[in-house]
């Protein structure tokens, strides 16, 4: 070892040229400012040599300086780098202060690998774990909204427990996935978002995987943002990655007087709806301005405040009430949510070892009476330093997650929300609580038409219960001190399970609602089961070594094997014979059973090269080779390349100064191929699909024990390719005023073809389509980031600012040569043995020429000025003969606020984030005008009026302006508005308060000598507030009716999403 | 402590640690690569590749029942004026005032072309060289089934309609000439395939829902079919109808008679039921109503059908929307006949 260090010592002289020259040995204290305490790991270089050292476990360093030399630079991850002057002396002590914007100046990276931000050639956003804890969301999806550029985040439902949909830069693939792969400590984890019902009859958002990962136990999530920076990941990554990386516990400072610390967080949020429709309070119950006390709309006569009977006679005796508005009728509907947070976390470490465990319990009481979700994790991780050169870390990650939920959808019978916004404005849902009182009961409810929303509530449920581990083991061997190999394998397993309770409406015959019996009311139970379960092992061997000086290069050589099994088994009894006994045995007649595994394995090699000179210039490329099972065995591998570039400026051109002390431009080219899903390329019998359309019209094999099979309606496609994606990108990062403020800004520029799609043909041929590779899919766009900090006062105030912006052109260039439009899949579930409902009034579709997302829907004639044709006759809308395009699910732009005051202990922090455009289906607003509960319903005194801007259309084609009012008011508004889906559009912009909090962090004077070493209590708030467009006045635009999958812009009678505000306290010792 | 090895001391190092990392490495890989099935795992456990005839059979009978059955009989039946729209509901308003549009039947269109009658085709080429009495009926139910096809639609694919497989994905439509002749080529392939039969799988038995599996009637069936082709054409060809027919009495022909009709019977378990049953059912059985033109005509003839079971139940006729006796030639005097 000596002599290698006086070879070194010799070398060094001889090649700097300078003559041999006295040095001397310089020591020194390192301390920070914020604590006092010593600072190991402190870089300390001779500035101009390669000389440097390290400062040891006491903060203390020792370096030999030449003669010659002057400076002293020190620097250190997450400090702010000083530059001080060599001494006469002997001896040189500093203190450092932490660099609170250059922390993510180190980000993770593809396959867990840390690199410098400044290195990097594509975009990276980094969020720091306690970005991410300040609204106290049980999601670590949802916390991140309105803080990443470029990527558009919204959770559909308010449902306890529900799903997020991640897409960056508007995806990649037409009907693929879109979501990015979801990374945790280097582990790829699912987060599929399975509804085993039928989106349109029976919604329920039983949550995505990722959701499960507790905020508390992350450090950090990087979003990588293309498929440069996810090469190394492979297919799975061509729509970006999202890396979660989660603490494991740190070698503590000496000086702290402690080798490990604990932590205990608990905290209590109160939910409630934040936008609920706004309803007409002017008339009541019945039909064409008349009383009729059967009715469940709202077109009766005008409320007066006279005292009237209600509903149904029993025994003789009917109730009466008021005749006037219950203006909070719905609003009174839903519970006080609350939500009981805890967390306890130990974490600590010595030299050669670190480990970190934590509990934490997540216990909510949503909005919707009766509905509970729970989530308990418990995590251990820890990592050591072995003898002979080995190191070796493991985590096991074990969450529990259950939820008892409502079913929404648009059938009376199941959905609460479905019957509460029809019931008719006079009657106050508060009476119908007792569901089995005489006049609340199923014969003697009101109204035959619809079911007591307390029944369909109380009655009816969805149970969910999810069993999740993540764990990997990783083994490292320090081959020399530039050479390693590591060797990981990790896991992502789930078991979920599932009950689905419909429960039989059964009526005493001849009693009021007796009108079409207890057949036609669905009644079913339903069991499911599904699993998921993710291997992934890797073998890494990384080389780091200085070429010459300047130059470093880091090489990287990986081997991937990966495998991927899901299965799903659903039973279920269709119809029920004794009531309240939920079992598969009480099925009239055989269950229904479904049964599927999904197997898709991976092998992959890859490898990239990164050279840096000077620490300003780098050069990386990366190569992945890909051997997928679901792609034809003769032709199953790919090949994918990347490159990238980054260039810091101000560095190679000292150009830095005070008021720009940062630039950097850096570019990026990428492919990624995407492997197609499994078992595509064999044409396959299945079970025979005989319906015609109604849920209750299938005929089901076997039939009197017969079975039988029917080919498969998709010719195969043996030579089926992957789809790739190329991928440019370029980009700046520029910082001013010492970093007061700082721009980062991206164009992106990425094309997707060889699209896996079903072309469909005409069914005469035989077949209904075929899968094949065409398309072409573009996504361009820029993303920026604009920091600020107005205010860094010595006395300790500090004002910081950040904005996003956003704005993604998603383009459907080309399908297929005589085919220009897809359709995605709409109320349809995978794994589901029964085909459900199709929606009639309209699809989400792929047009070619339009953004992703065109909705198609049926719509009335109008001319080209866009006025409404009517029928001379009777004034009523004419409905156009073929569905038209009437608006697309893609935004405009989206982008983000983040506020961040501080002074001395307080924090004060809020975020806006905004969406503007794009266009959504509502059904609130088809049923609210159906029901006469929309206030657009009282245009004209619901007297006949012409439809404003209507016209006719002359023999001669020309249009003139429309006399003729509609005949009847309510035929127009239920038969022909809400009726028609094109009709229901709203504009889904919005401009939310995302998140809110005010914190305090109790003085370390206070705190003395308490066992504690830092208190802090915080308030917070989540969706406090939110502006829509102007005519919605209806939903919350995020609402989403199919989980986190690729059919968005569909709101079918969700729950409405929930505004929170708590209080949290964490004690750390 | 930067620890920056000397050249050559470099290479020394250098050349033993990545030759120890190769081997390690290209050990695993090598051992890992030699696993070639380990990738082979893309066929769908969750369908069958590969099937009999007999495991195909019934769906595709089933198939064609339930759209002969349902939506077709609905339209047969309320332009036959055997039934018709009841005044309080609107389901079927298109069909009564005769509103069907090119679209309104797509689904069955779509349903016959992909499932059933590929399915037969797929028999048929199941069946070659082995059992032939599954090629026969899927001839016969090919020829059943595009009989009522072309009389809905007039032309429509016939010559190169379901060859997908082979490229072939928009078929021409043919003339309902060269189909109805093409008819008759169909049913006599069906009946030679049987006929020729003379291995001794007992197969098909339940599986075939119409007549177990029981060759003369299949034949008989055919026969009839053979006939109602040549009996549309009375009016347009009637030369090559009477020639035709005269053809098969000659030849001693069988037809079916009372009892043989070619029906598939339904069970009354969960979703095995008579899909006009469960459509009425779902849609209120307010919708189809038997039609005063038809009653009437039953009652001043003092049917027996009537007095056997539908006078007593009804308590009161409905009064109903008379369209009219618009005469409907052909199909109305075929189900007249059946009745």
């Amino acid at each position: 070892m000596k002599r290698i260090f006086t070879w070194l010592i010799l070398f060094c002289l001889i090649s700097s040229g300078t003559a041999f020259a006295q040095s001397r040995t310089i020591t020194g204290k390192i301390t920070a400012k914020e604590d006092g305490l010593t600072i190991p790991g402190v870089s300390v270089v001779v500035k101009g040599t390669l000389t440097g050292t390290v400062t040891d476990m006491d903060g203390k360093y020792t370096i030999e300086v030449p003669a010659s030399a002057k400076l002293l630079t020190f620097s250190s991850l997450g400090m702010k780098s000083k530059e001080l002057a060599i001494p006469t002396g002997s001896t040189l002590d500093l203190v450092m202060e932490a660099d609170v914007l250059k922390l993510d100046e180190v980000v993770v990276t593809a396959n867990a690998i840390q690199r410098e931000k400044r290195s990097l050639g594509y975009a990276v956003t980094s969020v720091g774990g306690e970005e991410l804890t300040k609204g106290r969301d049980r999601s670590v999806l949802n916390s991140l909204q309105g803080k990443v550029a470029g990527v558009q985040i919204s959770n559909g439902s308010g449902s306890v427990g529900s799903s997020t949909r991640v897409v960056i830069r508007g995806g990649t693939s037409f009907l693929g996935n879109n979501q990015p792969l979801y990374v945790v400590d280097g582990i790829p984890i699912d987060n599929a978002s399975y509804e085993s019902g039928d989106n349109l009859n029976r919604q329920v958002d039983a949550g995505s995987r990722a959701n499960d990962i507790n905020p508390e136990d992350i450090e950090s999530v990087t979003v990588l943002k293309g498929p440069a920076a996810a090469a190394l990941y492979g297919s799975r990554a061509s729509n970006g990655a999202v890396m979660i990386t989660t603490k494991s516990g740190k070698t503590m400072k000496k000086g702290a007087g402690k080798n490990s610390e604990m932590s205990f967080s608990s905290g209590i949020t109160f939910e409630s709806p934040l936008k609920l429709p706004e309803f007409q309070n002017t008339y009541g119950q019945g039909l064409f301005k008349q009383p009729d006390l059967r009715e469940n709309t709202s077109w009766g006569a005008p409320l007066n405040g006279e005292v009237l009977p209600w509903g149904n006679f029993v025994n003789g005796v009917q109730q009466s009430k008021p005749y006037s508005a219950v203006k909070d009728n719905v609003k009174d509907f839903f519970d006080l949510g609350r939500t009981y947070t805890n967390d306890l976390s130990l974490s600590g470490g010595g030299e050669k070892s670190t480990y970190y465990m934590s509990i934490g319990n997540v216990k909510q009481y949503g909005i919707m009476p009766g509905t509970e979700y729970t989530r308990t994790s418990f995590k251990v991780s820890g990592s050591t330093q072995l003898a002979n050169k080995f190191n070796s870390s493991a985590s096991v990650y074990y969450i529990k997650s259950k939820g008892d939920l409502s079913i929404q959808g648009q059938q009376t019978s199941l959905s609460a929300w479905e019957d509460i916004i029809q019931t008719p404005r006079d009657i106050n849902l508060q009476d119908l609580k007792d569901y089995n009182s005489p006049y609340n009961n199923l014969d003697n409810f009101y109204s035959p038409y619809t079911t007591n929303p307390y029944f369909a509530l109380n009655e009816n449920s969805y149970q969910n219960n999810v069993d999740h581990v993540i764990g990997n083991v990783q083994l490292g061997y320090e081959v020399n001190d530039w050479l390693n190999l590591s060797y990981r394998i990790g896991t992502d397993f789930y078991d979920d399970n599932r009950k689905e309770i419909n429960a039989i409406q059964a009526f005493t015959p001849s009693s009021p609602n007796d009108i079409q019996g207890a057949g036609t009311y669905p009644r079913r139970y339903e069991v499911t089961n599904f699993t998921s379960r993710e291997i992934n092992s890797d073998i890494m061997l990384t080389a780091k070594r200085k070429l010459t000086d300047k130059i470093y290069l880091n090489v990287l050589l990986g081997q991937n094997i990966r495998e991927k099994r899901t299965t799903g088994q659903i039973s279920t009894a269709n119809g029920l014979v004794v009531p309240n006994f939920y079992n598969l045995a009480n099925a009239q007649g055989a269950p229904t059973v479904g049964n599927t595994l999904i197997l898709d394995r991976l092998y992959g090699f890859y490898g990239s090269i990164d050279l840096s000179y000077n620490n300003y210039l780098f050069l990386g490329f990366t190569g992945r080779n890909d051997k997928s099972s679901t792609l034809p065995i003769k032709n199953n591998s790919f090949f994918y390349p990347s490159v990238n570039a980054s260039f810091v400026f101000t560095d190679a051109f000292k150009i830095s100064s005070n008021t720009f002390n940062f630039g950097k431009i850096m570019a990026s080219y990428a492919k990624v191929g995407k492997a197609a899903a499994p078992y595509v390329l064999q044409n396959t019998y299945q079970a025979p699909n005989i319906t015609y359309g109604h849920a209750n019209s299938l005929l089901n094999f076997p039939i009197n024990g017969v079975a039988g099979y029917t080919l498969g309606d998709v010719v195969s496609n043996p030579d089926l390719k992957p789809e790739f994606t190329k991928a440019f990108e370029i980009g700046v990062d520029l910082a001013f005023f010492n970093d007061r403020v700082g721009i980062t800004a991206d164009y992106y520029d990425n094309v997707s073809d060889g699209q896996i799609f079903t072309a469909p043909f005409p069914a005469s041929s035989g077949f209904l389509g075929k899968v094949i590779n065409a398309g072409i899919f573009t996504n361009k766009g820029i993303e920026a980031l604009l920091r600020l900090t107005p205010v860094d006062s010595k006395k300790g105030l500090r004002w910081d600012l950040s904005f996003t912006y956003t704005k993604n052109t998603s383009l459907v260039k080309e399908i297929y040569p005589g085919l220009d439009q897809i359709s995605l899949n709409v109320g349809q579930a995978p794994f589901s043995a029964n085909p459900g409902n199709s929606f009639t009034g309209g699809a989400v579709v792929l047009q070619e020429g339009e953004p992703y997302g065109s909705l198609l829907m049926t719509s009335f004639e109008r001319d080209p000025n866009g006025n409404v044709v009517v029928d001379p006759s009777t004034g009523y809308p004419i409905i156009a003969t073929d569905d038209q395009i009437r608006g697309n699910i893609q935004p405009d732009y989206i982008a983000g606020m983040t506020n961040k005051f501080t002074y001395k202990s307080l924090s004060l922090g809020f975020t806006f984030d905004v969406r503007k455009g794009g266009m959504m289906y509502s059904r609130t607003k088809s049923t609210m005008i159906f029901a006469g509960t929309d206030p657009i319903t009282e245009y004209g005194d619901r007297e006949p009026f012409v439809i404003p801007g209507s016209v006719v259309q002359n023999v001669d084609g020309s249009y003139s302006a429309n006399t003729t009012p509609v005949q009847d008011v309510l035929t127009y508004w239920a038969n022909f508005v809400a009726s028609t889906g094109g009709e229901c559009l709203i504009d889904a912009s919005y401009i939310k308060l995302r998140e809110l909090s005010l914190s305090y962090s109790v003085p370390s004077k206070l705190i003395g000598k308490s066992p504690f070493s830092s208190i802090v209590v915080s308030v917070s708030g989540r969706n406090l507030w939110i502006k829509t467009d102007k005519d919605n006045h209806y939903i919350d635009p995020e609402a989403s009716s199919f989980g986190n999958g690729n059919a968005q812009g569909f709101e079918y009678g969700t729950l409405p999403s929930v505004k929170s505000i708590g209080a949290n306290v964490r004690l750390t010792f | 402590m930067f620890d920056l090895p000397s050249n050559f001391k470099l290479m020394m190092i250098m050349k033993t640690s990545i030759i120890k990392s190769i081997f390690f490495v290209s050990l695993i890989t090598m051992f890992v690569s030699c696993e070639k099935n380990y990738l082979d795992v893309n066929t769908s456990p969750n369908n069958p590749l590969k099937l009999l005839p007999k495991q195909i059979l019934p769906a595709a009978i089933g198939h064609t029942a339930y759209v002969m059955g349902n939506d077709y009989q609905i339209l047969g039946g309320y332009w036959g004026q055997f039934w018709t729209q009841g005044p309080t509901g609107n389901q079927y308003n298109v069909y009564d005032q005769y509103l069907i549009s090119n679209t309104t039947f797509d689904r069955q269109w779509s349903d016959l072309y992909s499932s059933p009658l590929m399915d037969f085709n797929d028999i048929i080429r199941l069946s070659e060289g082995g059992n032939t009495k599954y090629s026969g009926i899927s001839y016969i139910m090919q020829a059943y089934t595009y009989q009522v096809l072309t009389d809905l639609h007039g032309d429509v694919p016939f010559t190169d309609a379901l060859q997908a497989e082979t490229g072939v994905y928009t078929p021409h439509y043919d003339s309902q000439q060269k189909i109805y002749d093409g008819l008759i080529t169909l049913i006599d392939k069906g009946i030679a395939a049987i006929t020729s039969y003379t291995g001794d799988d007992v197969y098909p038995q339940e599986d075939d829902f119409l007549y177990g599996g029981d060759t003369d009637l299949w034949i008989r069936f055919a026969n009839t079919l053979k006939l109602r082709v040549y009996m549309r054409q009375t009016e347009i060809r009637p030369n090559l109808a009477q020639a035709g027919i005269q053809q098969m009495v000659a030849n001693g022909d069988q037809f079916i008679s009372d009892g043989e009709d070619a029906s598939m019977l339904f069970f009354d378990a969960n979703f095995n039921q008579n899909p006009l049953y469960m459509q009425i059912a779902s849609l209120g059985s307010f919708n189809v109503l038997a039609s005063n033109t038809t009653l009437n005509y039953l009652r001043n003839n003092n049917d027996r059908a009537l007095t056997s079971s539908t006078e007593e139940q009804l308590p009161e006729i409905v009064p109903v929307r008379i369209m009219g006796s618009i005469r409907v030639k052909v199909s109305c005097r075929v189900l007249v006949d059946k009745l």
